[in-house]
C-alpha cells in the first residue's frame, strides 16, 4: 500500500507543474499588453514600465515562467495589485472558510444522498423510488445560483429564520472553545450555503448510489447470498452496498471539485468569506496574481482530494494496488 | 431500393422514439417548447425585450406582463422568450466545439497510442485538475466577457470528457475484426478511423452531448450571473436573475421566473441525455 501511495503521489508532480504552467499561461492569454490590460487605458508609461518590471513581463516568456515557476516552488504567489498584500497571505486567510463550506456540504451530500439512493434501491419500482428519483432529477438540474436565491427568499426573506450574508466564527473554533451561543451562530450562518452548495451533489450521489446498488444486486454472488438464506439487511449492507462504493468513492472525490467551484458561486451569493468570493472579486478588479494564486492552490487542492480517493479506492478494493 | 432503404430507417427512428421512456420524451416536449421560443420569438410574445417603461418597472404578472417587468419595466416573458436563444446557441456551439476537439483528440490518442496517448492524456489530466466553472471562470476573466469568450471558454473546459470516453473505445474498437478486415484490404489510417471507427464511438458521445448541453445552459447562466457572461442589454437568463436578486423582496418574480426557466431547459437535457442512455445502453435500460 505505502509503494502504491507513493507512486500516485509521484504522478501527482507532473499534473501540478502543468496546471501551473496552465495558470502562467492565462497572463499570456490577455489580448495586447498584459500590462495596459491589468492597469487600464489610463495608466502612464511610467507605471506600465514598473509594472511589466513587478511581473517580470519586460522578461522573455520561457524565463518569466522559469521564475513563476520557482516562485511557486516557493509558496511565492506574487502580490495582490489592489490590496497589496501577498496573495499567500489572501489565500490562507480565506481558504478555512471555503474548507469549512466545501467539508460541510460534502458531508450533507453523503450522510443524505448514499441513504436515499439505497431507499430507492430497495423500494425500486415504488412510489418512494420515483419520488426520490424526480427529487434528484430536480437536484442536478437546478442551478446553484437559483437555489440559493430560492432559499434566501423563503429562509431569510419571508420567514426570517436564517442569515442570508456572511459567516459567524470559525464553527471548529467555536465547538472547541465550548462557546454554546456563537457556535449556534456559526452553525446558523452555515446552514443555508451548505444546503445550498450540498443539493446538487446529494442528488447526483442518491442516482449513482441506486443505479450502483441495482447493478450489483443483480450480481450472482448476491443471489447466492439471499439462496443460504442470509437476512435481507446482511445482503444489503455487508454483499451490495460494499461494492456499490466503488463508483460512488469515486463520484465523491470528483464532487470535492464541484464543491470547490460551487463555492466560487455560492460564496458569492452568501457573502461568504472563502476563496471562491475572493476570485470572483479578483477578476472582477482584473487582479490577475490573485486568480492565478487561488485558481493554482484550488487546482492543488482538488488534485489532492482525488489521491486520497484514490488511496481509498485502493483499501476497498485490494486488486487495484496490483495493477 | 433507396425509398425502402429511407423507409426502414424512418421506422427505425419511429421505433426509437416509441422506446423512450416517458420522462425522455417529456424532455423532448420541454426542449421543443425552448427551441420554439429561440426559433419562432413572436409565437409567445410580441413585445420587445429592449422596450423600456420606468412607469411598469417592478410590476407583478399581470395580464399585459404575463409574468411581470424587471428593473427597467421591461417584459420579462419577452426577456426570457428571446433569452432563450442566447442559452441555446451559446450551449450548442460550446458543446460542438468541446466534442470537435474531443473527438479528434480522442481518436488519435486511442489509435495511435504510445506517445501520442501519453502526451494527450497528461493534457487532460492537466485540465482535469481544475473544478470546471472556476476553469471557464479564469478563462472568461482573461479573453473578456461576451458571448464568444463564453463559448471558447466552455469548449476548452469540457472537450477533456469527450476525448477521454472517445479514447477509451478507441481503445477497445482498434483491436477488432473489422478494423482488421478493413486494414487488410488497403485502408488508410484516416479511412479507418473515420468510415470504421468514428461511428461506433458516436453513441456515448451523443448521450454525453446530451447531458453536456445542460451542463452547458448552466455553466453560461453562471458566468452570466457572476457578471463575466454573455453581457446585457442582451437577454441572458443568468444577468436576467442576477439582476432579479437585487430585488427579491419587491419583485420576487424575475429572479423566480428567470431561474425557472433556466431549470426548465438543463432538466429537459438531462431527461432526453437519460433517455438517449437508456436506449442506446442496455445495462441502464429500465426493467
Amino acid at each position: 500500500m505505502a509503494r502504491y501511495a507513493a507512486r500516485r503521489l509521484l504522478l501527482l508532480v507532473p499534473v501540478i507543474l502543468s496546471a501551473a504552467v496552465v495558470t502562467f499561461a492565462l497572463l499570456l492569454l490577455l489580448p495586447g499588453d498584459p500590462a495596459l490590460a491589468l492597469l487600464g487605458q489610463e495608466a502612464s508609461e511610467v507605471e506600465l514600465a514598473r509594472f511589466r518590471h513587478l511581473l517580470g513581463l519586460d522578461r522573455p516568456v520561457l524565463v518569466q515562467l522559469g521564475l513563476y515557476l520557482w516562485r511557486v516552488a516557493h509558496a511565492d504567489f506574487g502580490r495582490s495589485i489592489t490590496l497589496d498584500t501577498p496573495v499567500l497571505r489572501l489565500i490562507s486567510s480565506t481558504l478555512p472558510a471555503t474548507l469549512e463550506l466545501a467539508t460541510a456540504s460534502l458531508f450533507l451530500a453523503v450522510l443524505a444522498g448514499i441513504p436515499l439512493g439505497l431507499l430507492a434501491a430497495r423500494r425500486r419500482g415504488t412510489p418512494v423510488d420515483t419520488g426520490t428519483m424526480l427529487l434528484a432529477q430536480l437536484g442536478v438540474s437546478m442551478p446553484v445560483f437559483w437555489l440559493g436565491v430560492l432559499l434566501i427568499l423563503l429562509f431569510a426573506v419571508k420567514l426570517n429564520w436564517l442569515p442570508s450574508f456572511g459567516r459567524g466564527e470559525p464553527l471548529l473554533s467555536a465547538l472547541v472553545t465550548g462557546d454554546t451561543a456563537v457556535a449556534a451562530d456559526s452553525l446558523r450562518h452555515l446552514i443555508l450555503p451548505t444546503f445550498t452548495l450540498a443539493f446538487f451533489n446529494l442528488a447526483l450521489l442518491s442516482r449513482l448510489t441506486r443505479w450502483a446498488m441495482l447493478e450489483v444486486l443483480e450480481e450472482d454472488y448476491v443471489r447466492t447470498a439471499r439462496a443460504k438464506g442470509q437476512r435481507e439487511r446482511l445482503v444489503l449492507y455487508r454483499h451490495a452496498l460494499r461494492n456499490a462504493l466503488l463508483p460512488i468513492v469515486t463520484i465523491v472525490g470528483l464532487q470535492f471539485g464541484n464543491a470547490l467551484g460551487g463555492a466560487v458561486v455560492t460564496e458569492t451569493i452568501y457573502g461568504w468569506p472563502g476563496m471562491g468570493r475572493l476570485v470572483v472579486q479578483a477578476i472582477g478588479q482584473r487582479d490577475f496574481p490573485v486568480v492565478q494564486g487561488a485558481v493554482l492552490v484550488l487546482a492543488l487542492l482538488f488534485s489532492l482530494f482525488n489521491l486520497l480517493v484514490d488511496l481509498t479506492y485502493a483499501i476497498i478494493d485490494p486488486r487495484i494496488r496490483y495493477e | 431500393m433507396r425509398s425502402s432503404i429511407r423507409a426502414s430507417a424512418t421506422s427505425s427512428r419511429g421505433q426509437a422514439l416509441r422506446r423512450l421512456t416517458l420522462s425522455a420524451k417529456v424532455g423532448i416536449l420541454v426542449l421543443a417548447v425552448i427551441c420554439l421560443a429561440a426559433m419562432v420569438p413572436v409565437l409567445f410574445t410580441r413585445v420587445n425585450p429592449e422596450t423600456v417603461d420606468m412607469i411598469a418597472r417592478l410590476d407583478p404578472p399581470s395580464a399585459g406582463h404575463p409574468l411581470g417587468t424587471d428593473h427597467l419595466g421591461r417584459d420579462l416573458l419577452s426577456r426570457l422568450v428571446f433569452g432563450a436563444r442566447i442559452s441555446l446557441l451559446v450551449a450548442i456551439a460550446s458543446v460542438g466545439g468541446a466534442v470537435a476537439i474531443g473527438v479528434v483528440i480522442g481518436l488519435l490518442a486511442g489509435y495511435y497510442g504510445r506517445w501520442v496517448d501519453g502526451a494527450t492524456m497528461r493534457v487532460v489530466d492537466t485540465f482535469l485538475a481544475f473544478p470546471a466553472i472556476l476553469l471557464a471562470l479564469a478563462l472568461v476573466a482573461v479573453l473578456g466577457a461576451g458571448a464568444t469568450s463564453v463559448i471558447v471558454a466552455l469548449a476548452l473546459v469540457f472537450w477533456t470528457q469527450y476525448a477521454r470516453v472517445v479514447r477509451a473505445v478507441t481503445l477497445a474498437e482498434k483491436e477488432k475484426a473489422y478494423v482488421e478486415a478493413a486494414r487488410a484490404i488497403g485502408a488508410g489510417d484516416l479511412r479507418i478511423l473515420l468510415r470504421h471507427i468514428l461511428p461506433n464511438v458516436l453513441s456515448p458521445v451523443i448521450i454525453l452531448a446530451t447531458l453536456g448541453m445542460g451542463t452547458a445552459v448552466v455553466a453560461e447562466s453562471t458566468l452570466s450571473f457572476l457578471g463575466m457572461g454573455v453581457q446585457p442589454p442582451a437577454p441572458s437568463w443568468g444577468w436576467t436573475l442576477a439582476f432579479g436578486t437585487r430585488y427579491l423582496r419587491d419583485a420576487p418574480h424575475i429572479a423566480t421566473f428567470s431561474g425557472l426557466a433556466i431549470m426548465a431547459t438543463v432538466l429537459g437535457f438531462n431527461l432526453l441525455g437519460d433517455g438517449i442512455r437508456d436506449l442506446l445502453d442496455p445495462k441502464f435500460r429500465p426493467q
